[in-house]
């Protein structure tokens, strides 16, 4: 679904990707483990186009590499970004709205996320930045799939949360999957993010060093000492 | 009576200060540059204006290219100027304003030379008069009445296509998070540029309506730039009626202090309210609480 060859991101001198290539295929759940400043929001954002890249992107075989965010975004390529970014001053409800500017059935899909996250639906008309960090991750999350990702890729989706939390985005993370979504999950939680995925890259210091099935690398002796903590 | 007369007089001022910082305070928040040549993008927008009203001596046509021409003034500003370095510093786009607000003063001066031409007013005849109690005359031209009901007309227009258009939120959503409304779909380039031509576009007209007052020249919109620059600070960056408002109530002051103390001392009070609250209410009077730049 999307194949992703010799990615590089850069800031200034500061090489936070080196050449990375992967890929998701469609349907699959993909995890991108990593330390802090390993590289793997930079990855995300050159995939969105969020930031400049050098390296191709195709998605189902067509490159894509000189499209903008919203060129990507149109295509169904959507990223859920770090620190959620919700629109602070907006409303929750004018919060969703965005997230169809471009694409998604806004009466369809506000249902759907209000369904999924019912406490959106009482803070509607609520400003944003009002909310809790666990309600604004929620938010940021129903936005992301307000738009009909055909590819979501979520940027530490469990950051700040509580666990029970936690629990409730994964769960409607397997959800999507079972509709046939794919999904491209970057997380701080490996061990919660392995279980819910098929595959997985592992990223230090901008390079892929390792990738797998989840299922082995759950039970590899050095991904749990240095990424499980087991 | 001469303080009701006084505030009559200063609020079709005061409305056009307003749509001034409206502009200015639309940009600032979104694109977060202070725009120097705000002012006399508006200049030259006038002398546009004068150009086809010459030309034509149809007054309504001459302020629609005036507006059309703002619109494309703003648009070809971002464009070309501010979106190469758009993501290196917010400094550099000040010292681009500046930049350009020179040059527009100077191709004006090459262009139309530095006389003053005389300008229409939108309407002309006699002055509304009304008689209040023994011996009070209040007077109200025609003209500023006109004025005040198109400044308060076109703010509430925008206002409102901020608040429930699809593009207005999407302009306030991206005023607040560049990378998120990146990621939503927006196209943050377009919506630069259209807040540009939209600003660009109001400083144009606040040029033809009030070039019948200051006449036409390349400095007309000097002072304009610098009371709709108190105007916003006055009523707050953070708030859509804060900078009408806030346009008002300097033009109301304005008009009081010319008349009871000196009309010398109208731009040091001006410029003592721009000290003055930037040192005790930074984020205006009218301000919503402070969330990001909007």
């Amino acid at each position: 679904m999307l194949r992703v060859e010799n990615l590089s991101v850069n800031y200034g001198h500061v090489k936070a990707v080196k050449e990375i290539s992967f890929e998701i295929k469609s349907g699959e759940i993909v995890s991108i483990l990593g330390a802090n400043g390993a590289g793997k929001t930079s990855a995300l954002f050159g995939v969105s186009a969020v930031v400049k890249s050098k390296g191709k992107v195709f998605y189902k075989d067509k490159d894509i590499s000189g499209f903008t965010t919203y060129q990507r975004v149109e295509k169904g390529i959507i990223l859920c970004p770090e620190n959620r970014r919700v629109f602070s001053g907006l409303s929750v409800e004018e919060n969703l709205k965005m997230g169809s500017y471009l694409r998604g059935n806004y009466q369809k899909n506000i249902e759907t996320a209000y369904r999924m996250f019912p406490i959106l639906k009482e803070r509607k008309k609520q400003a944003a930045g009002s909310l809790s960090g666990g309600e604004q991750q929620m938010l940021a999350v129903a936005r992301a799939l307000m738009s009909d990702p055909e590819l979501l890729m979520l940027d530490e989706p469990s950051l700040g949360l509580a666990p029970v939390i936690v629990d409730q985005i994964f769960k409607a993370l397997v959800e999507l999957k079972r509709s046939g979504m794919s999904i491209l999950l970057v997380e701080q939680n490996a061990l919660k993010s392995l279980k819910i995925s098929d595959r997985a890259y592992i990223l230090e210091t901008g390079r892929i060093v390792h990738s797998d099935d989840a299922k082995t690398l759950l039970n590899d002796e050095k991904v749990k000492k240095s990424y499980l903590g087991i | 009576m001469l303080i009701l007369q006084s505030i009559i007089l200063g609020i079709p001022q005061g409305a056009l200060y307003g749509l001034m910082a409206f502009g200015i305070s639309l940009i600032f928040r979104t694109v977060g540059v202070m725009n120097f040549s705000h002012g006399n993008a508006g200049m030259f927008s006038a002398f546009i204006a004068l150009t086809v009203f010459l030309l034509t001596q149809n007054l309504l046509l001459a302020i629609l290219c005036a507006v059309i021409f703002g619109i494309l003034l703003g648009f070809l500003i971002e464009k070309f100027l501010m979106r190469p370095v758009k993501h290196l510093s917010h400094g550099g786009m000040l010292i681009i304003t500046l930049g350009i607000l020179m040059i527009l003063e100077g191709l004006a001066q090459i262009i139309w030379g530095v006389n003053p031409f005389s300008f229409n007013e939108l309407v002309s005849g006699p002055p509304l008069m009304f008689t209040l109690g023994e011996d009070g005359l209040l007077i109200l031209p025609l003209n500023d009445l006109l004025i005040t009901v198109i400044s308060l007309g076109i703010t509430i227009l925008l206002a409102v296509f901020l608040k429930v258009t699809k593009v207005g939120i999407a302009i306030r959503a991206r005023s607040q998070d560049e990378v998120g409304s990146k990621v939503v779909g927006i196209n943050t380039n377009m919506i630069d540029g259209l807040v540009w031509g939209i600003g660009i576009s109001l400083s144009a007209l606040v040029g033809v309506l009030i070039a019948p007052k200051t006449t036409v020249t390349p400095t007309m919109m000097m002072n304009m730039q610098l009371y709709g620059f108190t105007a916003g600070v006055l009523g707050g960056f953070t708030s859509l009626y804060g900078s009408i408002l806030g346009g008002i109530i300097l033009g109301i002051l304005e008009k009081i202090v010319g008349i009871y103390i000196s009309p010398d001392y109208q731009l040091t009070i001006i410029l003592l309210i721009i000290i003055l609250m930037l040192a005790f209410k930074p984020s205006g009077l009218f301000a919503k609480k402070f969330e990001g730049r909007v």
